[in-house]
């Protein structure tokens, strides 16, 4: 992975060895440590901070073609190189490298944004066309990797890895309220939006091209399910599984240094694993977890089994309230997003212990829960759906009973009062995530009058709907709810917030088997009772790694990954955080919030329990305080 | 027994004090408590305040939102429970 970033400005003048483009590389070193370049062509300056996964000596950024046309900036991985390259050279391409970024260059040159579709990996593209004075932005599928850009004048187009690259470039980056507070709501931003005025993102599985001061926004690639499903049996289905996921494992173990996986001790992780080990049945394999103090959150019992069953040189690290608390604003600056979970900053010390072994790149089992319906989430869209039909029936809420075990000492009522809201509404849309959102939605109550009579919930619920796909009616609540957590909570507050951040700020990139093109094509077209029967979740990942991963991870009870929250503002350095952060002069001084309200929950905190939702939203006020500090704010609308 | 107004007082009270951060002129007695006001741990402390004062748990078929659907609900349940 690297970093890119670059300007287009058809007055700029600016030599290339004073250049802003240089200072917004260097805002992003840490994405990529080995070399850091910046090229000119034709009104375009485009740079990148390089992390050499793939042919190390010759594959130089940014790349020109010979004949000087095109110039190319490239953060991530193009799996798929090898059988790209054999294509081009059919048709007489003379490649000079061995390396992906050559392969990349010419499958633009030759197919243009067409070429998006040929590609498997996870990449971030700045693709320049000096003759017709175009550049070409684009992402990865899920928006592994990130990519912003802001046309602050007429001419000018600036683009980045990270924001902080924009800011250091000179370019406007103040907070957007509307954005943090729908971040915060739904645990994500809309795709292409980001929480910063005027700066957008190019999309996931989507580009960006700009062209005689126009910007037009286009897909490559939506997240649809097939129309005609699987209709093999599980155990074919889980064959063909096993058989997809391992080419993926392979196509990411890196050129160089032994491969290495991000172990939860939960199945997704440990089904890379064991299908890692399964192809190198001799080679070292490294493993690296995040245990929790508190004992209710730690899974290390599971992650010793899966270390055993497989050989792994295993590292971890042990994070407790006051380890969390210390690293957040650090983590903060990096994921440049308010955060609804302390997570991302379990990961990043996770991630700074990884460096200390010289491991560049590590495979995660991100993207099946929300491909093959692992969260509980799911479970309740489909009863609910049920209930909905059935509204007098003493059994889904006993089901609902069953899923939200973890509640429990929080009393039926709970379950019972908090589910059946929004039953009556199952024609909407948004049905499977209308509690959790309204719920998060509460956390406006903290910003101050002026911003608070800004938003609404009924006006957030619009904007998700208004970008809905023409299938997504047809589609059951189950995969209504996928396509929805996709969209939101896998592409912002997990492979953003929770891994790419984290891990690049330590200069180490996450490879996601799960995510493989192949994988998910195929996951598309299986039936819903493949993936969640009743309260089995997962049900052909099961079949599929079953006799590779240990019964106990494989029966186990599916734990949400969940890192210390509330208690971590209890410790003395999370005091010191609301201290700083969360005083009567700080929130006065960015105006976001209102003073009083954040005492009253400061208060709370200091003197009773405080709720998931409680600790949401001091999460968020705090972690939008610490980048208000830093990037100032937005007026509020007139 | 309490009177409804010193229940109304008293959930009030403990809505403003350790649930929500409104000002009292903002929580209304017949605001949706279970949709717009409380959170999950929210509704878990009403349901505490619930069996304090009708003095036994809540048997399932009461754990329902018509229960807590207000402050003036949770009110005439536990008037008519007492």
């Amino acid at each position: 992975m690297c970093g890119i970033a670059g300007v287009v400005d058809r007055e700029g003048r600016t030599p290339l060895s004073e250049h802003p483009v240089h200072r917004m590389l260097e805002s992003i070193a840490h994405r990529g440590p080995d070399e850091c370049r910046a090229a000119e062509a034709g009104g375009a300056v485009l740079g990148t901070a390089r992390l050499a996964l793939v042919d190390k000596p010759t594959s130089q950024q940014p790349m020109a073609d010979p004949s000087g046309r095109y110039l190319l900036s490239f953060n991530g991985e193009i799996y798929n190189h090898r059988e790209l390259r054999d294509e081009l050279s059919s048709r007489g391409v003379v490649f000079r490298t061995s390396g992906d970024t050559e392969v990349l260059l010419h499958t633009l040159v030759c197919w243009g944004v067409d070429g998006l579709r040929r590609l498997k990996g996870q990449f971030a593209v700045a693709w320049w066309d000096s003759d017709e004075r175009e550049l070409l932005l684009a992402r990865d599928r899920f928006g592994i990797v990130p990519l912003f850009w802001t046309a602050p004048a007429a001419g000018q187009l600036a683009f980045a890895s990270e924001v902080k690259a924009l800011r250091a470039g000179g370019f406007p980056t103040s907070l957007s309220v509307r954005d943090v507070v729908d971040s915060g709501a739904l645990w994500g931003i809309h795709p292409g939006r980001s929480v910063f005025a005027g700066v957008s993102s190019v999309a996931p599985g989507g580009f960006v091209l700009h062209r005689h001061d126009r910007q037009t926004a286009g897909r490559y690639w939506d997240f649809r399910f097939a129309d005609e499903r699987d209709t093999s049996t599980l155990d074919e289905q889980a064959l063909r599984l096993s058989e997809l996921l391992l080419t993926a494992v392979e196509r990411r173990v890196p050129a160089y240094g032994d491969p290495a996986v991000l172990l939860s001790g939960g199945l997704d992780s440990s089904a890379v694993l064991a299908l890692l080990r399964g192809a190198r049945s001799e080679g070292r394999i490294n493993s690296y977890s995040i245990q929790f103090a508190r004992a209710a959150l730690n899974e290390a019992t599971y992650q010793s089994v899966a270390v055993d069953a497989f050989q792994t040189f295993h590292s971890s690290i042990t994070c407790d309230d006051a380890s969390v608390a210390k690293t957040l604003v650090e983590t903060i600056e990096h994921t440049e997003l308010p955060l609804v979970r302390t997570a991302p900053a379990s990961s990043i010390a996770l991630a700074a212990r990884i460096e200390q072994d010289g491991t560049r790149a590590v495979l995660s089992g991100e993207g099946a829960d929300e491909l093959l319906c692992g969260y509980d989430l799911f479970k309740v869209a489909d009863i609910r759906d049920r209930w909905s039909r059935d509204p007098s029936s003493a059994h889904w809420p006993s089901q609902l009973e069953q899923v939200m075990g973890h509640q429990r000492d929080l009393g039926r009522a709970v379950e019972r009062a908090f589910y059946e809201h929004g039953l009556d509404r199952r024609s909407d849309p948004l049905f499977s995530h209308l509690n959790r959102w309204s719920a998060a939605f509460k956390i406006t109550q903290y910003l101050a009058p002026e911003w608070r009579s800004t938003v609404s919930l009924e006006d957030l619920y619009a904007e998700v709907r208004s970008r809905l796909p023409e299938e997504y009616a047809a589609w059951s609540a189950v995969e209504q709810a996928q396509y929805l957590e996709v969209t939101y909570f896998l592409a912002t507050s997990l492979l953003a917030s929770q891994c790419d951040r984290p891990y690049m700020a330590h200069s180490i990139e996450a490879r996601y088997p799960f995510l493989d093109e192949d994988v998910v094509d195929f996951a598309l077209t299986l039936p819903q009772e493949s993936k969640l029967a009743g309260l089995d979740e997962k049900r052909v990942l099961k079949q599929a790694v079953g006799g590779a991963v240990p019964d106990p991870i494989i029966r186990r009870v599916k734990q949400p990954y969940t890192a210390p929250e509330g208690d971590v503002f209890r410790s003395e350095a999370g005091r010191e955080l609301i201290a700083t952060y969360l005083s009567a002069d700080a929130l006065t001084t960015h105006g976001v919030f209102d003073p009083a309200r954040v005492a009253w929950l400061v208060r709370k905190l200091d003197r009773s329990v405080t709720s998931f939702h409680d600790d949401l939203a001091l999460l968020w006020i705090l972690s939008t305080q610490v980048l208000a500090q830093r990037y100032g704010v937005d007026d509020v609308p007139a | 027994m309490a009177s409804k107004e010193e229940l109304t007082r008293e959930l009030r009270s403990l809505i403003l004090d350790s649930l929500v951060p409104l000002e009292d002129d903002e929580l209304l007695d017949d605001a949706p408590l279970v949709d717009d006001i409380l959170d999950s741990l929210g509704i878990a402390e009403v349901a505490v305040f619930i069996e304090d004062h009708i003095g036994r748990p809540l048997e399932p078929e009461e754990e329902t939102r018509a229960t807590f659907a207000s402050i003036d609900a949770v009110v005439d349940f536990i008037a008519s429970k007492s």
